[in-house]
Order: structure tokens, then C-alpha cells, then sequence
């Protein structure tokens, strides 16, 4: 049988090689303490891009753009070791930049699949990874002079319709995450609404640059800020995936914004796998380990906890 | 002509900015992926431009893309394409014409409307190329799956050469990028990467156009030349060592002369040493340098007694210089690896491997892994791959495991090849690799290699049998062998392919004559029963053929060899093993083989229920009664017919002298409801009817027999042969069981041929009347036919106070039976 694979979902911008740079220094990081360790299980050559966006933050700076034809390739094979033992699995960024998921929303006649989505699109282990300082909402027209309107446009108030030129341009967050996630599940016949039997599929958001967000909503918890910040994602996994199948992580994978020059010093003094962080759990939490969303995806559980 | 643009840049993800037309989605797409190739660059690197040219829908597409410097986020790109129609496209006589017309958008105009141009480029000159060599141009450009093809490294020139010689009409299809792209990055997509890089041999000269294939790796292996280079540069750079030169070679040499006088000068050497490393003699001096400069210090850092003045250096310092000296080591090893591994040929082999033997065993392994495993994945080079097999054995098989199958195609008869050569036991992890062993297995061309080498191995001795190193690579391509027109195989290949066959017997061909003899000769005379096993039952008919193959060619040995394949033949496999008339022609051998095989064959045909010409030729020539009575006891109860059969055929004349054993088996078949299935009636009726024209007494007794069953197992289907059966036997039967028949066999035979049975309706009466069963019974017997009933009525009559019982019973019956009493009465 094959490895587990998670696959790594976001738009442009939402941090995921941020995450993918400290998630490896978290790996080549030895902490005595730690009793799960995620690590990386294949030759060096792999992991060769993998290392660059870690060498990037632990200078000081964010990871570069990642070009779209390469993430055609970004699959790292990494094990989980714990008290019980070595669990494979693949880590799958690929076809799933943010461009990409980007040209499924425009896409008129979507889901036209490559090769790479065909391939993927069975994954049933999730992170998706959403900018919590910049969940992008549907651009509303404002006051333009009036077009012809058609259907309901009768009802809804000029200023209060999609802007559809800006929403292709910039597809609002929620709605291309949902469009994608929608996708993949349709390639696998679940249909809209479908729950599967739990542990069938785990989604994990990682609400990435979660440093960003005030201390007061911070303390509410990933979860409320979801709801608050993203309703209409929030419902839509809520009602296709089960709620022990879902789970929220606020996730800071740099511990801080690395345009300030104090935290970016800092950074380069620890390395990044010490300076970030996730919370998550109610009470809330902090874990300074960037791969408890992988732990949970795999085993739908923290192995470290008590 | 009219020229579109378009701008691709990045804005919170790389995409479209500005376009002069509307694009569909696919060509959006495709603009999309392809304006961003530039991908991870390592830091430090960086370009300045790249340009590429693709078919992109309705159009060709010419784009250019630079760094986008002015984007906050770093390694984003801008772009600037231009679309023209396919036919205008033909019409430039080189793409270079548009090198003055792209430029980069400033930040703040990158959404800016983007407005058609129209070009008017000089007169088209068509290609003034040679027929041959356009015909072979265009062979290596398009004469492959492979596509479009994507240039690298300021392959500019390059392109321009091309697109002067390409036909116009070829011109659009062709695809190129100025920019190198790491191959394996374009896994999904349409693509694949093929290179021409500065100083190749494609773009050295053109007077002979090499195949693509041809091209690609010849190319590649420059360009990893070209990398590793620089990046030895780098480290030597950073290291602060400059290029080389003969005077610091001299001056290292000099002092490592002195090491063991000076110990202090050897470190001095040590900071010369990655220079000295790049070159041949470096090589040699690696293992030198270890013994006697590292490892005194490395003693001396972990507490050992050090002599001479390095005992004098503080700890501190010598742990410092031992650290520095292996980081050292390490980062000028890598260069050199990089810089040089890639270069490998024949000649450097021997030095090359002494040299990564003795850094391994300096600790260097992982350097050396993680550089062997970087050059492997895009080298086809037999020797780094020969060297890389010979030192670091495991990684080269994690980079094979890895590679897509495209690769694998030109490295697999290397590995192949080394593996295949290594008797001496380096390798053996690679003859159970499957992975291997089936992509070999479906390569024509490696197996006619792996069968030279494996007999090239036979012929220089090799040790056999069996090595199992050279057992398994045979066995799994024994089907091939087969397949191929492959002369007679050596003994060892022949002994493993004739293994291989019995434990897949599935693989071998159906026909049996198409499976050569001398595997028939092989499996006959040393392969033992129990591995025929399954080949017995898969293919019965080769069976066949081994078994007639070992009666000639040693009929003692086949003896007891043919009495063990019958023991363990079964069901169909019996079908095709050779009776008695395969057994060789001398009187006496046929009398011992009769003796001994036969009563086995008997029992086993009997007990199988075929090939009843066997059999009986078996007890022609076996003369033992007594086996065939004991087998036909045992005969399954199902095969009834088959007994049946045994009485019309030649053997029947036997089996007629002793009917009692045939009628002991049919009574034990009356007893389970199988006789009752496809006709068993029929079958006992057909082999009573035999019987009885053949010996009478024989026939009563399985009457008999039969009756007793009859009644034992009522049904249906029974009621002719019962019918048959009862006025022979009727006599015999006592009282009760005669009553309890007759009603049931009326009751059978009701809606059959009554008059056929007017025999028994007398006999049925008086049975009736015997038992002193109630008119209801006699009425409902009739079934309330009353013509059959009235004829009932006449014989009950005809008995002897038959009328008394008659009205005995009126009363009792219905009105319409009552009025048929009273007519008769």
C-alpha cells in the first residue's frame, strides 16, 4: 500500500512556502523533548527546493515566489516517528498553487483537469492554508452607472453586485477555496453535502500570519475567527466535512512578521522552527511546532498529548 | 502583420495583466504556466532575460521574461509576449527581429490596456538548406515524442539557426526556451526538457544534425559540467583559494613532503588542499592527506597519543583545525564531485572510485551520497554510474529507484551490466530488486544482453549450480527465452528456466509443442516430482511430453518417477499423461512398467472417470482384477454413468464377469439423491437392460437392489426403472413392502401409461385389498378418475369376498366414486 499523502491547498499569497521553509528547519531541528518528530524520509536531492525556502526565512527573509510549472514536482516523502513507531507519508504541494486554484475559479467550464489534478485530486488528507490578516471578500461593482439588469439584479442594488473583472482578477478567498475543495471532492464522487464516515478525510486550515490578528480576536480561538472572518467557508466544511474530520490551527510560521527588523533578527538568531508557531483547541493552546497540523492530519490526533 | 500583446506578471500570484485580445481559456493557461518558468533559483543566482517561442492556440507566441524587480516578493517574474497568427509566425525569418520590441511595464502600468501591433519585418527569404539535411533536421526536432523542445542556456544563437533552416511550415511548431529548466519540474505537463547549451555539439557546429536523442544527452551532460563547475568556483571562492595554479600545487606538495618532519607545515597544506583536490593529482593525494594530517589530529581530538609537535597544539585548537579542516574537506569535495563526477570516463575510473573510497572512509559519506545522487538523477554516464555502483552502491539504487522510466531506459543496461559483471557478491541486493527485473523483463534488447552475459559468466567458469545471484535474473526471464529464437541455453540457464516453469506453470505457452525439448529434456530428467506439481495441473498436455521424454530416456528411473506423477496427478491432469502404449517397445520393460504403474493408473483413471481407453488398456496390460474391482468400489457416486459407459466399452467384457462388484457400487449410489441428478434413472434402466441380456441372475440382483432403493428413496424419476423392475421382483418382496410399493408406484405412473402398466393394476387391487386400506384410499389412489378407478373397482371384485368389501366401502366415498361402486356392484 502507499503512503498517506496530505495535500498542501492555497491561494497565491497564503503562505505556504513560508510554511513548507519552517516546517523543514522544524524538521532539521533536533528537540530532545519532542516526543512526535516529523522528519524527511528520502535523499537529500529531494528536498533540495524544500531547503532554499528554509534558508530564505533563516536569513531573515520570506521564501521567494514559487513558479508555477514547478510545483508540478513538490512532493516530499516525510515519516513521522513517534513512541509506536514510523508512519510514511507524502507531503503534496503540487498543482495546487495558488494560480492554479485561481484559473479553477475563473475558469468558466471548470474542472478541466490535468494530469496533475487527476492525480491529486484523491487526496483525502487536507491542509489548506488561508491568510488570516487577508481573506480577500467577493469585490462589489460600488457605484458605477447602471447596466442593463437582468434576473435578480433587479432586487440586488447596483453597488451590492459582484464585480466579476476584479473577482477574476483576484478571486475572493473563500469562494475559490470552496470551488477547489469542491472540485477535488467531485473527482472523487462525494457529492455536495456528503459526509463521509469519519477519519475518511481530514481537512486542516491553518490560518497562516495569525501573529497579525489583535490579541482579542486571537484569544477567541481559530475556530470563531473562521466563522467570523470566512462564514461562508466555515459552513461549507462544517456541512461537508464531519467536525471531527475539521480542525482550525491558527498558524504564525515565523512567529512574527519578518519585515520588522527586531523579529527578523531574531529569527535569524533561533531559526525559524523555534520562533513559529500554531494554536488551536478551546481552551487554546500554543505549540511552537509547525507540523502538529500534520500530526493531527495523519493520526486525527495530537500524539503528544496527554 | 499583427502583432498582440500581452504582460504576465505578479500580483498576489503570477498572471495575466494586460492583454490587446481575448484569450480562451486554454490559452490563458498555457501563457500562464509558461510565463513563469524561471522557478526556485538558488540564492545568488539570478538572469536577466529569457526568451521563449511556443504554439499557443491561434497563435505563436514570443515572450520574453525578466526578473521582476520591482515586486516586493522576490523570484517573481514579469513578462511580455507577443501572439501572432501561425502564418505570420512562419513569415519571420528569425525570432531575433523582435529582440528591440519587448520590454518590461513599470510597476504601476502593468494593468494598463495593452494595445495590437503591427510589425512589418523584412522580405521572407525561404531556408536555402539542403533537402537531405532539412529532412534530417526536421528527424531530429520532430522524430520524437518528445516535445516542443526547450533550449537552455543562452541557447539564443542556437534558435536562430534553427529557425533560419526550419521550413516555414515547421517553424510553428517548434518550441524553445533560452532558459534552463530543471528536468523533472515538468512532470503533468506537455513538455519535456531537452537542451542546447553553448558549446555542445549542436551548437558547436552544424554541419551534421545529430539525432535528438542524441543531442539531449550530450547536452545535458555539458550543462551539468557547466553547473558543477561554477559551483566548485563558488566554494573555492568562498574558501578563499582562487583558481589553481602550478605554484600553489608546488607549494602544497613541498609542505605535505614535510609533514611528517613538520607537522605544523601539513596544516599550512591543509589550506591549500582544495585547490590541489580539483585536479587528477589531488585525487591521489586525498588518501595521503587523510592518513597523515587529519587523522593525527582527529587521534588528537578525541584524546589519543599524538606524537611529534602536533602534541604540542592546544585541544581547543586542534578541535578547531580538525572542524575547519572537514568543513573544508567537505565543501571542496563536493565541488570537486560536482566538478568532476560528471566528467567521468574509462580512464579516470580506478582513481575516481580510490578516491571515494577513501572519503568515505574518512567519514564523507554523506557528501558524497548527496552529490552522487544530485549528478545521477540527469547522468546516463556509464562510468559515474560504474563508479557510483562500485563506492556508494546505495545510493546510486535509491537514485535508479527514483528515476522516471524515461531515464531508466538508458541507465538500466548500465546497472544491468555492472550487476550482471559482479560475481564477486558486491551487488547481490540488485537480482531481488523487482522493480528492476520487470522493467527488464520488457526490454527486447536486455535480454538478449542478460542471455550473452549470462553465458559469457558460463563460459569463464562461474561458479554453478546454483548461484542464486545468477538463478534469479534467469528465472524471471525465462518467458522471454522462450519467446525469443534463442539457441539452446547453457545448463544453468536451462535448469532456471525449467525451475521458473514450475512455479508459474501459467507463463509457458498452451501448446505444448511450442515449449522446445530440451525444456522437456530438462524438466524429464532433473526436476523432481514435487516441482512438477504445478505444471502437472496448468499444463497437463507439457506433462505429457515430460513423462514420454523420461520413459526413453531411462525407463527404470521413469518408473518410479511415472508412479509418483500418477499418485500426484489429479482431476484433468490425468487426461494427458501417456498410457501404456508410450512405455517403450521391449516385452520385459512393458511386463515391469504393466506391473508397477498399472494397477496405479487403473485406480486413478477409475477414480477420475476419464480416459477409459487408458484404463482399459492399462488392465490389458496389467492383468489385476482384483485393482479394478477395488477401484470401481471407490468409484465416485456421481459417475454412474460412467459405469455404464465401462459396460459398452472393450473393458466391459472384464467388468461382465463380475457384475456383483459393478451392482455393489450401483447400491451404494442408490443411497444419495446424486443418482437422481442428469439422468441417473436413465442410466441404471440403460445398465439393467445391459445386464439382463447378459447374465440374468446378475440382472435380478441389482433389480433388487434397486427396488430396495426404490423404496428407500422414492422419486419421480424412478418410477420406469420401477416400473421396469417390479414384475421380476414382484414375487421376491414380502407383504408390507409390496403394498407400500404398489401405492407408490400408482401413484408414479398415474400420469404416465396406465394401459402400459394394466399389468399391475390386478396386482395393485389385491395389494389394496390385502391391506385393508378404506375406499378413500383406493379413490384418491385413482386420483378420481373414474374410468381408472372403475377398472380397480373389477379387480377388487374378481377377489374372493370382493364385493363384500366393495360395499364395505361405498359408504364411505364420495357421491360421484359411490354411483361408480354401485355400477360395478
Amino acid at each position: 500500500m502507499s503512503a498517506p499523502a496530505i495535500a498542501v491547498v492555497g491561494l497565491s499569497d497564503a503562505g505556504k512556502s513560508t510554511w513548507l521553509g519552517a516546517l523543514c528547519d522544524t524538521m532539521e531541528t533536533h528537540i530532545e523533548s519532542r516526543p512526535v518528530r516529523i522528519e524527511m524520509d528520502g535523499v537529500p536531492a529531494l528536498f533540495h527546493e524544500l531547503r532554499g525556502l528554509r534558508d530564505a526565512l533563516n536569513v531573515g527573509n520570506y521564501p521567494p515566489h514559487t513558479a508555477i510549472v514547478h510545483h508540478a514536482d513538490l512532493q516530499y516523502p516525510l515519516r513521522c516517528t513517534n513512541a509506536k513507531g514510523i508512519e510514511r507519508f507524502v507531503l503534496d504541494v503540487s498543482d495546487y498553487s495558488g494560480e492554479r486554484i485561481s484559473r479553477l475559479y475563473r475558469r468558466a467550464d471548470s474542472h478541466v483537469w490535468d494530469d496533475g489534478w487527476k492525480e491529486r485530486a484523491g487526496r483525502t488528507r487536507l491542509a489548506v492554508l488561508l491568510r488570516a490578516d487577508d481573506i480577500r471578500r467577493l469585490s462589489r461593482r460600488g457605484l458605477e452607472p447602471a447596466a442593463p439588469r437582468k434576473g435578480l439584479a433587479h432586487v440586488i442594488p447596483t453597488e451590492h453586485q459582484p464585480d466579476i473583472s476584479e473577482a477574476e482578477r483576484h478571486p475572493p478567498t473563500a469562494l475559490a477555496l470552496i470551488e477547489a475543495l469542491q472540485a477535488m471532492r467531485a473527482w472523487r464522487r462525494v457529492g455536495m453535502g456528503a459526509q463521509l464516515e469519519v477519519g475518511a478525510e481530514r481537512v486542516a486550515i491553518l490560518l497562516t500570519a495569525w501573529d497579525k490578528i489583535s490579541v482579542e480576536t486571537r484569544n477567541r480561538g481559530p475556530s470563531a475567527f473562521l466563522d467570523q472572518g470566512a462564514p461562508l467557508l466555515a459552513a461549507w466544511l462544517r456541512s461537508n466535512f464531519r467536525a471531527k474530520d475539521l480542525r482550525v490551527y491558527g498558524l504564525s510560521a515565523t512567529g512574527g512578521d519578518l519585515s520588522d527588523q527586531t523579529h527578523a533578527k531574531r529569527v535569524r538568531e533561533v531559526g525559524v522552527a523555534a520562533a513559529g508557531y500554531v494554536e488551536h483547541g478551546d481552551p487554546m493552546q500554543r505549540i511552537h511546532d509547525v507540523s502538529v497540523p500534520l500530526e493531527w492530519l495523519l493520526f486525527g490526533k495530537h500524539l503528544s498529548d496527554p | 502583420m499583427i502583432c498582440h500583446q500581452v504582460w504576465h506578471a505578479y500580483d498576489a500570484g503570477h498572471g495575466l495583466r494586460a492583454a490587446s485580445i481575448a484569450l480562451s481559456p486554454d490559452e490563458r493557461a498555457l501563457l500562464d504556466d509558461l510565463t513563469d518558468l524561471a522557478g526556485y533559483l538558488e540564492p545568488g543566482q539570478g538572469f536577466t532575460h529569457y526568451d521563449m517561442g511556443y504554439p499557443c492556440g491561434r497563435f505563436y507566441a514570443f515572450s520574453r521574461t525578466w526578473p521582476d524587480l520591482e515586486n516586493q516578493r522576490p523570484g517573481t517574474v514579469q513578462t511580455h509576449s507577443f501572439l501572432l497568427s501561425p502564418q505570420d509566425a512562419q513569415l519571420l525569418p528569425d525570432p531575433r527581429v523582435l529582440d528591440n520590441a519587448f520590454f518590461p511595464r513599470p510597476f504601476r502600468e502593468r494593468s494598463s490596456p495593452a494595445f495590437s501591433l503591427e510589425i512589418n519585418p523584412a522580405p521572407v527569404t525561404q531556408p536555402v538548406t539542403p533537402f537531405e539535411e532539412r529532412v534530417r533536421l526536421i528527424d531530429s526536432w520532430f522524430g520524437t515524442d518528445v516535445r516542443p523542445l526547450i533550449l537552455r542556456s543562452h541557447a539564443a544563437e542556437s534558435v536562430a539557426w534553427l529557425w533560419r533552416r526550419l521550413p516555414a511550415w515547421q517553424r510553428s511548431r517548434l518550441a524553445y526556451c533560452t532558459y534552463t529548466v530543471r528536468a523533472r519540474s515538468l512532470r503533468h505537463r506537455p513538455f519535456d526538457i531537452l537542451g542546447a547549451a553553448p558549446g555542445s555539439r549542436f551548437s558547436q557546429g552544424h554541419d551534421s544534425v545529430p539525432k535528438l536523442s542524441d543531442i539531449a544527452r550530450e547536452d545535458l551532460r555539458i550543462l551539468v559540467d557547466e553547473g558543477a563547475a561554477q559551483q566548485f568556483w563558488q566554494a573555492a571562492a568562498l574558501e578563499g583559494v582562487g583558481e589553481v595554479d602550478a605554484r600553489l600545487w608546488a607549494r602544497f606538495r613541498s609542505l605535505e613532503k614535510n609533514a611528517d618532519a613538520n607537522p605544523a607545515a601539513a596544516l599550512g597544506a591543509l589550506d591549500l588542499l582544495p585547490a590541489f583536490l580539483a585536479t587528477n593529482d589531488g585525487v591521489a593525494l586525498r588518501g595521503r592527506v587523510v592518513d597523515r594530517v587529519i587523522r593525527p589530529l582527529e587521534q588528537r581530538a578525541a584524546g589519543e597519543q599524538v606524537p611529534g609537535e602536533l602534541a604540542n597544539l592546544a585541544v581547543r585548537d586542534l578541535d578547531r583545525v580538525v572542524e575547519g579542516a572537514n568543513r573544508r574537506l567537505n565543501l571542496v569535495l563536493e565541488a570537486f564531485l560536482r566538478a568532476r563526477l560528471p566528467m567521468l570516463d574509462a580512464a579516470d575510473l580506478s582513481a575516481t572510485a580510490g578516491l571515494l573510497r577513501a572519503a568515505a572512509r574518512g567519514g564523507r559519506g554523506e557528501v558524497i551520497d548527496r552529490v552522487l545522487t544530485e549528478v545521477l538523477v540527469s547522468s546516463s554516464s556509464a562510468a559515474l554510474w560504474e563508479v557510483a555502483w562500485m563506492v556508494r552502491s546505495d545510493a546510486a539504487w535509491q537514485v535508479w529507484q527514483q528515476l522516471p522510466n524515461r531515464r531508466r531506459e538508458e541507465v538500466g543496461p548500465i546497472l544491468l551490466k555492472l550487476s550482471l559483471s559482479a560475481l564477486g557478491g558486491m551487488f547481490p541486493f540488485v537480482f531481488e530488486d523487482d522493480d528492476l527485473w520487470s522493467w527488464v523483463e520488457t526490454r527486447d534488447e536486455v535480454i538478449g544482453f542478460v542471455g550473452a552475459e549470462l553465458e559469457r559468466l558460463i563460459a569463464a567458469g562461474q561458479d554453478w549450480p546454483p548461484d542464486r545471484r545468477m538463478r534469479l535474473p534467469a528465472q524471471r526471464l525465462a518467458p522471454r527465452f522462450l519467446a525469443s529464437s534463442a539457441p539452446l541455453p547453457p545448463p544453468i540457464l536451462r535448469r532456471a528456466i525449467a525451475g521458473r516453469f514450475c512455479e508459474e506453470p501459467e507463463a509457458l505457452p498452451a501448446a505444448p509443442e511450442q515449449v522446445p525439448q530440451w525444456l522437456i529434456a530438462e524438466w524429464a530428467r532433473y526436476t523432481s516430482v514435487g516441482d512438477l506439481g504445478n505444471l502437472l495441473g496448468a499444463r497437463p498436455r507439457v506433462f505429457s511430453r515430460i513423462v514420454a521424454a523420461l520413459a526413453e530416456h531411462d525407463p527404470n528411473e521413469g518408473l518410479d518417477r511415472w508412479e509418483a506423477m500418477l499418485s500426484a496427478a489429479s482431476g484433468d491432469a490425468l487426461l494427458d499423461i501417456p498410457g501404456p502404449e508410450s512405455v517403450p517397445g521391449r516385452a520385459d520393460l512393458r511386463a515391469r512398467w504393466a506391473r508397477k504403474v498399472g494397477p496405479i493408473a487403473i485406480e486413478r483413471y477409475i477414480d477420475s472417470r476419464i480416459e477409459l481407453d487408458k484404463c482399459a488398456a492399462w488392465v490389458a496390460v496389467a492383468h489385476d482384477d482384483q485393482r479394478v474391482v477395488d477401484a470401481l468400489e471407490g468409484v465416485p457416486i456421481r459417475s454412474a454413468e460412467r459405469v455404464i459407459s465401462l459396460l459398452r466399452h472393450p473393458m466391459a467384457a472384464w467388468l461382465r464377469r463380475r457384475p456383483d462388484i459393478v451392482l455393489q457400487a450401483i447400491a451404494r449410489w442408490m443411497h444419495t439423491d446424486n443418482l437422481l441428478d442428469g439422468g441417473g434413472s436413465e442410466v441404471l434402466c440403460a445398465f439393467l437392460l445391459e445386464l439382463r441380456s447378459d447374465s440374468p441372475t446378475a440382472y435380478e440382483a441389482a433389480a433388487s437392489g434397486i427396488l430396495a432403493g426404490i423404496l428407500e428413496h422414492p422419486a419421480p424419476q424412478l418410477a420406469k426403472l420401477a416400473a421396469e423392475t417390479f414384475p421380476i421382483l414382484h414375487d421376491r418382496l414380502c407383504k408390507d413392502r409390496k403394498e407400500h410399493w404398489l401405492i407408490r408406484m400408482l401413484e408414479h405412473l398415474w400420469g404416465g401409461d396406465w394401459d402400459r402398466a394394466g399389468h399391475l393394476r390386478e396386482r395393485y387391487a389385491r395389494a389394496w385389498f390385502d391391506a385393508r386400506w378404506s375406499g378413500t384410499n383406493l379413490w384418491d389412489a385413482a386420483a378420481h378418475d373414474s374410468r381408472l378407478f372403475k377398472q380397480l373397482l373389477r379387480e377388487v371384485k374378481h377377489l374372493s369376498e370382493g364385493r363384500q368389501r366393495l360395499r364395505g366401502i361405498r359408504d364411505f366415498l364420495p357421491d360421484s366414486a359411490r354411483e361408480l361402486v354401485d355400477d360395478v356392484l
